[in-house]
Formats: structure tokens, sequence, C-alpha cells
């Protein structure tokens, strides 16, 4: 035992303070009788140095190359979150992820919630759509037509999903009621999904909800969605308008369009072409952030084409 | 070495098999048609109360309510069905032991058991697994091992249990089962048609007769058991009863030994139900639905098969006076007949009753019957076990279990579909073989075999595509045409609204596609086309001008739902307004000329 290093000898030894090694066996005794009286909450009780220790998630590409560079790609296991306005290349971003993930041999699913995905210019990116499972929403949830959406009643795990609007029967509501009811059905299958397991990457598109819509999904999905796949070698990408997910998100990313001229060529006449996109990416969030490994760059430029163009 | 299988009281032992909750109590099995209803099979409960064959109904209804207080007891019509069943079952488990299996009667089944001493061990042994085989099945069976098959089939109709014949002693074994065994045993052969002699029905009913001639000179005599069959001098028993007679006294010795009638069961798996009570509602149909799909699952496994489609056929209840009972009218005004049918087609073969069960829960669940079931055919077809080898490196893929259960609840979410669309909305996207913008068909999503085998696909590009967000159904949008060019683009439906100059930014195009040109009539010209109706209509005809154009919302426009989340946000608790610019992509249809937005790229 003297020839072990020290980081290796067990810390029962006797160490050469006794007061110290006295200490850690009263504080050991406590433990084990807080632990016995309390009973079968005892487990939720642990000292600093039983602590699982947090790892990095495993990172895999997203199909697209500056974001790699970013952001060392998309972690398995976690949530991660593309937020953006209209027409910033948030579903392409979302598109070529996929491709990656259909490439690698695996399996995705799409929650789309505003039924808004096209599957031959996804097919064009290079998505394997055999490998896709789609669910589109339709937010023809069974409810009643005379009064206010109501989200709390559900029969998944009995969580609420969206919290219930604050004014009942406004015209807001009234409105965007099958808005809401799409969402809580996108909620529902994205519960689904990640609980049926085996999927490398699922992909919940809420981008074209509008952000008063987004924000009724509490926190608590949000954790919840981060509890259910940590654990799991799936990929949740989110892409909405705006970063709601918060803290659950372990990599957050906010694009937007860099220059809107350099996207269109003039050229004479009616041969005018729409070349694609040049877009921002920026880290909002990160898990190397987390574990103190701060990404140099913060942001890169990205380049989305537009697949006409790559067919002439 | 032959084993035989005998399952004493058929009748109740099928129908115990059938509806577990019967072995707790006494059961009475009647045939017949009232009042001529008489007992036919009995189960231990009920002998033990007295009652036995050939009793009237009324007589075992009578020793049942006697007893009421302290047994509870039954009275029930015989069910075929329930026999057929339970003869499947009990040859799928004979089959497991050996291929050489003779289908001897309704309730007997021989096994040629020579050559397994290796797989099972001694002959015990063999008994052993032959009676946990059969025991698996839900059935209660006596199973003897003897030398020959007919002494192996005496012994098994007449010692309860696990029975053991040593060669040279089955003459001393049998020696004191009564001579009902012998006759029931040959009358079971000569009612299925083993019998060599017996081929056509006369010759059956022949044979049936002489039996009891012969069962009947027999008693007269005072032979009454297999010892004093076979201690009559065998020249004198030839002289009196010919040789059928010295037969019989042969095979009460245990002397004779024949070869097996061999037969391959068809790969059938079906099992029904007949209810006395009709169940209505969903939760007692499951409960019996469970164990039926228990019963043919482990049919399926003992025959080391699988099914990869399962096909329910259910008997609804008529109206009698109830008025939830449904007439046969309104079942079929509610596109149901008499009988129901329902299909569960699995992507792969398994065979798990517990998934079944929650499969068919679902479906049942968001497709009800609409009235009570008053029986229940279930009917599994075979299939091999799919055969794969799992690895470590292998990419990631739903298990085809956890995804069909996953997908049936997905199904069920997205179920309540508005009237008349009846699309899929849960599956895999396959594009088809047409230049129509959006032309996409939905199919039922299966895990594919490239991800088993870790084949991947092409690799995508190095930089993404531009993406497209299709808006379905096409927005109608209004359109100002300046120079030949979208100049102001607005759409009320969406919340654009009529901006008050020019909010077309750059547009590019048009590019004109057409199909389904070929099917418009050959005398209308394009002049009576663009005065009439347009080219071919109803005929599914349509050309149309897509242009992509870069719309700039301003500031003094209101804000858009669902294409402007950039145009609004908060900072510092107050709202501001920014220009935004979205790219859309809209067609003009030449046809009709309406402008619709077809969707935006992101």
């Amino acid at each position: 035992m003297s020839s072990l290093p020290m980081s290796v000898v067990p810390a029962s030894q006797p160490d050469k303070n006794p007061s110290l090694q006295q200490s850690a066996a009263e504080a050991r005794a406590r433990l084990q009788q807080l632990r016995a009286t309390l009973g079968k909450v005892a487990w939720q009780m642990s000292t600093a140095a039983e602590l699982p220790e947090q790892r990095l998630p495993e990172m895999v590409t997203s199909g697209v190359a500056e974001l790699d560079r970013l952001t060392g790609g998309l972690p398995r296991g976690a949530v991660t979150e593309i937020a953006g306005a209209a027409s910033t290349g948030r579903t392409s971003v979302m598109v070529a992820c996929m491709a990656a993930a259909t490439a690698r041999g695996e399996v995705c699913a799409l929650i789309d919630t505003s039924d808004s995905f096209d599957p031959e210019s996804a097919a064009t990116s290079g998505v394997q759509l055999d490998r896709v499972l789609w669910v589109r929403c339709n937010g023809a949830l069974p409810q009643k037509q005379d009064t206010a959406p109501r989200f709390t009643a559900n029969d998944f795990g009995g969580h609420d999903f969206v919290e219930k609007p604050e004014k009942k029967n406004s015209r807001w509501e009234q409105r965007n009621r099958p808005l809401y009811a799409r969402l809580e059905q996108a909620l529902r299958a994205a519960d689904l999904l990640l609980h049926g397991g085996g999927f490398g990457l699922i992909a919940f598109d809420m981008a074209d909800l509008p952000v008063e819509v987004a924000r009724r999904v509490p926190m608590t999905t949000w954790f919840r969605f981060r509890r259910a796949v940590e654990n799991t070698p799936t990929s949740l990408i989110v892409v909405q308008s705006e970063g709601l997910a918060a803290t659950c998100a372990s990599l957050a990313v906010r694009v937007a369009r860099r220059d809107i001229g350099r996207h269109i060529v003039e050229a004479p006449s009616a041969a005018n072409l729409l070349r694609g996109l040049e877009i921002t990416a920026e880290i909002v969030r990160s898990p190397q952030e987390r574990s103190r490994k701060k990404p140099v760059q913060r942001e890169t430029s990205i380049r989305v084409e537009h697949s006409a163009v790559r067919w002439s | 070495m032959y084993a035989c299988i005998f399952i004493p009281d058929f009748p109740a032992g099928a129908l115990e098999r059938t509806r577990p909750e019967l072995r707790h109590g006494a059961l009475a099995v009647v045939e017949g048609t009232p009042p001529l209803s008489y007992v036919v099979a009995v189960n231990t409960h009920a002998r033990q109360l007295g009652i036995s064959a050939g009793m009237t109904k009324l007589q075992a209804e009578t020793l049942l309510a006697a007893a009421a207080p302290t047994v509870a007891g039954r009275v029930v019509e015989r069910s075929k069905a329930s026999e057929r069943g339970a003869h499947a079952a009990l040859l799928d488990a004979a089959h497991a032991i050996s291929p050489k299996v003779e289908d001897t009667a309704g309730d007997t089944v021989l096994i040629d058991v020579r050559g397994l001493e290796r797989l099972f061990g001694t002959a015990c042994q063999v008994a052993r697994e032959i009676a946990r085989r059969v025991s698996q099945q839900g059935l209660e069976a006596n199973i003897a091992v003897a030398a020959t098959p007919d002494t192996a089939e005496h012994a098994a109709r007449g010692f309860a249990g696990t029975t053991v014949l040593a060669a040279g002693e089955e003459a001393q074994r049998l020696a004191p089962l009564p001579l009902e065994v012998l006759f029931a045993a040959e009358a079971a052969a000569v009612s299925r048609g083993t019998a060599t002699a017996s081929r056509t029905k006369d010759e059956r009913r022949k044979t049936l007769d002489r039996l009891a001639r012969m069962q009947e000179t027999l008693d007269r005599w005072g032979i009454r058991n297999f010892r004093a069959l076979a201690s009559l001098p065998p020249v004198s028993l030839s002289e009196r009863l010919g040789r059928h007679g010295v037969r019989l006294q042969q095979l009460a010795s245990g002397g004779i030994c024949r070869e097996l009638v061999l037969s391959e069961p068809p790969l059938t798996f079906e099992e029904v139900m007949e209810l006395e009570n009709a169940a209505d509602g969903i939760e007692p149909l499951l409960f019996l639905l469970g164990h039926m799909l228990e019963q043919v699952c482990t049919r399926l496994h003992t025959r080391a098969l699988c099914t990869n489609e399962l096909r329910l056929r259910f008997a609804l209840e008529q109206r009698t006076g109830d008025n939830d009972a449904l007439t046969r009218e309104e079942l079929e005004a509610l596109g149901h007949g008499a009988v129901v049918e329902r299909k569960l087609t699995l992507p792969v073969p398994m065979n798990d009753a517990r998934l079944f069960l929650k499969l068919l829960h679902l479906q049942l669940s968001s497709q009800p019957l609409g009235a009570a079931v008053t029986k229940i055919r279930l009917m599994a077809e075979a299939a091999r076990p799919r055969i794969g080898q799992a690895g470590l490196f292998m990419p990631l893929a739903p298990e085809a279990e956890k995804l069909e259960l996953t997908l049936a609840r997905m199904h069920k979410l997205l179920s309540a579909m508005p009237a008349g669309s009846d699309e899929l909305r849960a599956g895999c996207a396959e594009l088809v073989d047409s230049h129509e913008p959006g032309a996409f068909r939905m199919k039922r999503f299966v895990t594919p075999e490239g991800a088993a085998e870790g084949k991947t696909g092409e690799q995508p590009a190095e930089a993404p595509a531009l993406a497209l967000r299709r808006m379905r159904p096409a927005a109608e949008a209004m359109v100002d045409v300046r120079d030949g060019r979208p100049a102001r683009v607005w759409a009320e439906c969406l919340g654009l609204h009529a901006p008050s100059h020019e909010n077309v930014i750059w547009a590019a195009g048009p590019w004109r596609t057409s199909g389904r040109w070929w099917n418009r009539g050959e005398e209308q010209s394009l002049d009576e086309a663009a005065a009439g109706a347009g080219w071919g209509a109803g005929r599914g005809v349509w050309a149309r001008d897509e242009w992509d154009v870069a719309i700039g919302v301003t500031a003094q426009q209101p804000r858009r739902e669902m294409f402007d989340g950039q145009a609004l946000h908060r900072t510092g608790g107050r709202r501001s307004r920014a220009t935004h610019i979205a790219l859309f992509r809209i067609s003009h249809d030449v046809t009709t000329g309406k402008w619709q937005l077809e969707g935006s790229y992101d």
C-alpha cells in the first residue's frame, strides 16, 4: 500500500491529522443517522463527493461545417435550441441536422407544429425521407367549442403542458385557439417520441408559432423534456422564433440574416435568381461554456444555398 | 416408446381453457336442445358434488343449487369452437416435443418419443416435459408413456396424472382398468377415422354398433376389466366374438404395436370465445382479448413462430328490447354490420401479447365497435420470427415493438382529424414522380433496414440548402403586377394587409410549370380555355408561374402572426418595431388567374 500514490489511497486510510479524521468520521456517522431517520427519501441526500461528475455531452456533427466549428456539433442527450426570425435560415439549419443524422444511419423524427415541412426541399438537402418520422400536427384535439381552450387536463403523465391563458374567451384567444391546439398536440407528440426512444434526432419545429403562443409553454415542460432526453443518445432540437427554453437548452444558437442584399443577384430582366441566404449563427449558451471552456469564437457566418441554384 | 396425451372431460377442459374463471367452481357442460339437455362433461368440483355425464341439465342444476352456499357452480353450453381451439393447442404442444404426432381424437394425441432421450432424458423426464408444455397451453391432461401406442392411450385414459409403463409389465399395469377405457379408446379411434377398417360413415356406424354389442356381451359374461379380458382363452373368445374379440384381448394385454398415422397440423392460429353475456364497453372486452392473445401467443411460441397480422372478428349484439343495443340497420348506418372486423398489421413479426393488447386498445378506443360483443374470433397469421444481430456500433434506431406502440399512440393523438381528412398524419413522406409542386404521399413509417445493418446513405452537402416552409393549404394572396413583376403583395388571411406602397423589394421569376395538360380536351383551344373556366377544368390540369419575392414589412404595417417574428421584439420592456424582410414563394395560377402564397424560405 505504501507504494501507491496519494491520489489512489482510499479515504479510510489513517490520516496524519487525527482531528480531521475524527471530524470526517463524525460527519459520516451523522449522515448515516440522518438517512436512517428519513428512510425512503434518504436517497435524495448526498454529499458533494458523492455527486456524479457532470461530463460534457457527446457531440455529433450538425451537418453545417461552420456551426460545427463554432459549437463543436450537436450535443446528444440534450436540448438544442435554434432561435431566429422568419427567413433567417433556422429551418435550413434544422434540415441540415436531419440530413447529417440520416446520413449517419440514424432515425429522426420531426414534430411539425404548423405542418409546413417540405419533403422535396428536404430531400434536396440530403435528408433520407424514409428515415424521418414526420408528425404533422393538425390541432384537432377534442375540445368544447363554446369555451376557452383548457390545457390543464391530460392523460400523459398528469402534467400541464400549456398554462391556461389568463383571460378567458378573449378575442385573441379565440383567434389563436387552433395554434394552442397544435402546440398541445406537438408537446404530447414530443413526449411520446422522447419516451419511445431510439431516435437519433428529434426536431421540434415551433418556428411558425407566434411568440405569445410559444411563451405559454411552461418551464416545467422544458425541464421535463431535458430530463427525458438526458442519458439517451437522442438530440432534441427546438426551432422557434425566440429562445424560450432558457437553461434547459444545453446549446442555444441564435440565427440572423447577415446581409439582405447579398443573397440576391440582380440579373437582367426575368433572370433574377435567389441564390440563397447568408446568415450568422451566434452562440447564446453552450455546454463548453458550462465546463469553463469558453469557445473563442461566438459567432460565425453560414451560407445557405438555394437548391434550385444547385440544380442549375 | 410412445406417449399419449389425454384430456379427461375434454369439453369442460376446453371451456376452462377459454374462460379460466370456470376452474374455481363446479362446471357442468351440457349439450342438446332443452328440455333434452344432457351433461356431457364435468370438472373435478362438479364430480365431487355427484354430477356426472349423462345427467339431465335439471339434475345438474339441482345438485349445484344444493351446494350453492359453499361451491359456486355453473352449467354451460358445450362450445365446439373452444374445443377446436383446445385441440389445436394440444397438437401444438405435441409438435413441440416431436414431429411424429398422431391426431388420434379430439382429446387424445399420440407422440412417438423414440430417440428423444438425448434431448429430454428418460421416459419420466419426457413425460414431465410433455405435461409442462400441455400445462402452458392451459390444459390439464393425463400423460402416459408406454412401449406401444395403444397401451399408452389406455394408460392415459385410465390413470390420472403422469404414468410411465415399463416394457413387459403392460398387462400387469393395465389389469385393473375397466373395460370402458378400452371401448372408449376404440370408439374414439373409429369416430376420428384413424381406425383402418372404418373408412366411410356407414362403416363407422357399423363398427360402433359392433363395439357396443361386444361390450354388452362381455358385461353379461362378467368381464369388466382388462385382467378378466386378457385371461380369457383366445380360441374360445375367437369362436364367440370373432377376430375383433381377439384383437380387443390383445389390446387389453398390451400386445399390439402399430404405426402412428402421422399428422401435420395446419398453420392456423385461431381462438374463438362465445360469450353468455354480451361484453359492453372496452374494459371487459380488453380483459377477454388479453386472455385470447395470451393463448395465441403461447401457441405461436410453442411452434417457434411469430405473427405479423392479427385479425379480429366481433359479433355484435342485436336489439333485444334493450335501448343500448343497436339494430342491424343502425349498425349498418354506422358502417358496421352484425359482424365487425378489425385488423392489426405489424411491420415486423412479433409475439408479445401485452404489446398486441395495447395496440388493440388504442385501435378500439379510436374506432369503437358501437355495440356490445357476443362472440370474438381472433386469428393470427403465422410468420417466421425476424432474425437480427445487434451490434455495439450500429446506428441508432427505435425498437420495432416500441416504435409500433409509439406510432399507435401517435395515431390516436392525431386521429381527431377534421371531417373529410383521411390523410396519414404521422408517417414517412415519399416523393412522387411528378413536377407538381409540393407533391408527396405519406406512407407508414417502419424502421429502415439500413439502420439495422449500419448502412449509411449519401453524405449531406457542405453548405446547407435553403429550406422551404410550405403553407398547407396555400394562402390566397393579392398581388399588384407592374412591368410584368409583382410589386405589391398582401394576404389578409395571414395578416399581411394592403401596403400603401410597393413592398416587394426584389422578385425572381417567373418559372412556368404545368402538368396534366395531356388531360385537356382536344376540342378545347387555348382561347376557349382563357375565356372559360380554364384548361381542362376538373381534370387536374395545372399551369402556374412561380416567383421568389422578398417582401419588406414596414413599421406602419400591422404585425403578422406567422412569419414576422422579428418585426416586433421587446426592448427594455417597451415594444419597438423594426423593418423585416421575409422571402416568399408566390405562384400565379395561369388557368384561374389567382395568386397564392406557397410558402416562405427559411
